[in-house]
């Protein structure tokens, strides 16, 4: 059984009479890629900063490595590696300077500091910018820079705050595998709080949807994708019968016929049986859509937040 | 100790920003300009050897001969400016961008960081503060021909310790200010305006307190000499609550070795002989109210500064 890294018992954060955190209980393994979701304001940068000994939990403990992070922050933090939504970079310095002062903050020793340096710049694919003023690079190029500012003191979990806000989909997926490959190869816990729901259900060993400071769903990708499917089916001809024998799947919650398009509702992902009728009838499909179910969760929960 | 790294980093900030050179020229360009006047006018007229080693150090004074904007009032003046650049955004500008975060993400106490920021930001100014006393003194007595005599020199030592600790008071009202606002052109905004306030609209207000409670314009046009005795000490004291009046008092007691009282009067009888400058010994007991007013003002508003980080909630501002 794998070691718990990260426990939180009603962890709550009151400001003033505005709860940002409302009876946290979490529990997260060594190596597991653990993703946080919710809408601004939900309380996952508050979670994170109680996480890191910032921020005083209202009631409630944390621990990480079964150190309280209240009593104990500075065991805590010397296990913990943050990657802030802005990564706090400066600018006026060079990436090499930039890790050698959070080296040196970390009491990393001289011997051993430089060659650390490197190999994580070639980790985060920087090395050829190692000397060059951080000023200059871009958002995405910032961020994993404070990826390997983060592991510069060789954490055992990583706790990244929206890591790929503002960067393109080619950056966010670069910086997603980088996380990856630390996770499955290096045993590295992530904790890590996104809004992009395809990267999470992808990456994700198990994911936490919060709203108003609470944990309103938690499992595994493959978990809470059973609880809603939606199939969007455009066909040049729509029949009864298929009707009938797309609402004779088992599963199937309910069929709607919309013009052209035939709505697929199911409690569970019913696609393959959905294309082996069509393929079947030989009916003429010209396009397909799957909503994905984590998406529309979280829709769910936030259009009830809204309301 | 954790905040090494912190006071390496800031020290480097500090000399390699753009601010340094020029708080550094405003100090000694004004104190070089002011030194060269007040050689060529103390030249101008024979002198008694008492007299020269009294002349070098109202040099740096004024008043006595010496041209009335000396080094000592641009210190007074412009001292404010290098303790409120050096500090006004040193908390905020790190908590908007970031990096506060970020250091206090690592294993480090709060404390260490503020300790760093304050250690380095005392070193920079101890080197300006020395520096350019020193750059001062040296031109005064190159172009003077003559310089100071041993005590004359421990009372210029005093006199760039006290300018350490009137720019250091300034320095920790720039540091709270920081502190307190999360924007640095609030903090800066702040602190220029209590500089403004206590350098030059509070003797105004000293004027009209001191007034009121003396009564002195209830005697009006010939008040009795106690009301008018009890109006200056009023004004006086209460004028004390700003950090220029006692660095003054301090700076004016330990370079003019004459000056017998900070206050109006100084008792003397007539059959008494005529009196002798104070030894340095005298004139440190003289200054040492203000000295210690100057030391307790900076430990007070750099310990606020202090508990309010240590208590502040971290948060980043984009959250």
């Amino acid at each position: 059984m794998k070691n718990l890294v990260i426990k939180t018992v009603n962890l709550t954060k009151k400001y003033g009479d505005f709860t940002a955190v409302k009876s946290l209980n979490l529990e997260i393994y060594e190596g597991e890629f653990f993703c946080l979701l919710g809408p601004n304001g939900a309380g996952k940068t508050t979670t994170f900063l109680m996480l890191l000994g910032l921020t005083r939990p209202t009631y409630g403990s944390a621990w990480i490595y079964g150190h309280d992070v209240t009593k104990n922050p500075l065991e805590a933090k010397k296990r913990v590696g943050f990657v802030p939504e802005v990564p706090g970079l400066y600018d006026d310095l060079t990436a090499r300077e930039n890790l050698v002062f959070t080296a040196e903050l970390n009491g990393v020793p001289k011997g051993i500091r430089e060659k650390r340096i490197m190999d994580l710049l070639e980790k985060v694919d920087l090395k050829e910018w190692a000397d060059v003023k951080v000023g200059k690079f871009s958002r995405g190029m910032k961020q994993r820079l404070a990826i390997a500012d983060a592991l510069i003191k060789e954490p055992k979990v990583l706790i990244l705050d929206e890591p790929t806000a503002g960067i393109d989909p080619k950056g966010s997926e670069e910086i997603l595998s980088l996380l990856e490959i630390l996770s499955k190869n290096e045993g590295i816990t992530i904790l890590m709080s996104s809004h992009l729901l395809h990267y999470v259900e992808r990456y994700g060993d198990r994911i936490a949807i919060m709203s108003r400071g609470e944990i309103v769903a938690m499992g595994e990708p493959s978990s809470l994708i059973k609880g809603e499917s939606v199939i969007e089916l455009n066909l040049k001809e729509i029949d009864n019968l298929l009707v009938s024998e797309l609402g004779g799947i088992k599963g199937v919650k309910e069929v709607r016929r919309e013009g052209n398009k035939i709505i697929v509702l199911a409690g569970k992902d019913i696609r393959k049986e959905i294309f082996e009728v069509i393929s079947r009838r030989g009916d003429k499909v010209s396009g397909v859509s799957f909503a994905p179910s984590l998406e529309k969760i979280y829709a769910k929960y936030f259009k009830e937040e809204k309301a | 100790m954790r905040a090494t790294p912190i006071i390496r980093k800031e020290v480097a900030d500090h000399l390699s920003s753009k601010r340094f050179p020029l708080l550094v020229a405003l100090i000694l360009l004004s104190g070089l300009a002011t030194s060269y006047l007040g050689v060529q006018s103390i030249l101008q007229g024979p002198m008694r050897e008492t007299e020269q080693t009294l002349a070098f150090l109202r040099l740096l004074t004024g008043g006595g001969g010496s041209p009335t904007l000396s080094f000592a009032y641009f210190i007074g003046l412009f001292g404010p400016i290098v303790g409120i650049a050096l500090s006004f955004d040193s908390i905020n500008r790190e908590m908007a961008s970031g990096s506060m975060l970020k250091i206090l993400s690592n294993p480090i106490y709060r404390d260490s960081v503020i300790l760093g920021k304050i250690i380095a930001g005392l070193l920079i100014i101890l080197l300006i503060t020395f520096s350019s006393t020193g750059i001062v003194v040296g031109f005064n007595m190159l172009v003077a021909g003559f310089g100071p005599t041993i005590e004359g020199a421990f009372r210029i030592i005093y006199f760039a310790i006290t300018s350490f600790l009137y720019i250091s008071l300034w320095f920790s009202i720039g540091l709270l200010f920081s502190v307190l606002f999360r924007r640095t052109t609030t903090s800066a905004l702040a602190s220029i305006a209590l500089w403004v306030f206590l350098s030059i609209f509070f003797y105004l207000i000293a004027d009209v307190i001191a007034a009121e409670i003396s009564g002195i314009r209830y005697y009006f046009p010939s008040p009795p000499i106690t009301a008018i005795i009890a109006y200056y000490e009023l004004r006086s004291a209460i004028s004390r609550i700003s950090p220029l009046t006692l660095y003054t008092e301090v700076a004016n007691v330990l370079l003019n070795p004459e000056i017998r009282t900070t206050g109006l009067f100084y008792v003397y009888a007539p059959n008494l002989p005529s009196p002798q400058p104070l030894n340095l010994d005298m004139s440190m007991a003289l200054a040492w109210p203000s000295f210690s007013a100057l030391i307790a003002g900076f430990i007070i508003v750099l310990t606020f500064s202090i508990l309010l980080f240590l208590r502040a909630e971290i948060r980043p501002s984009w959250a």
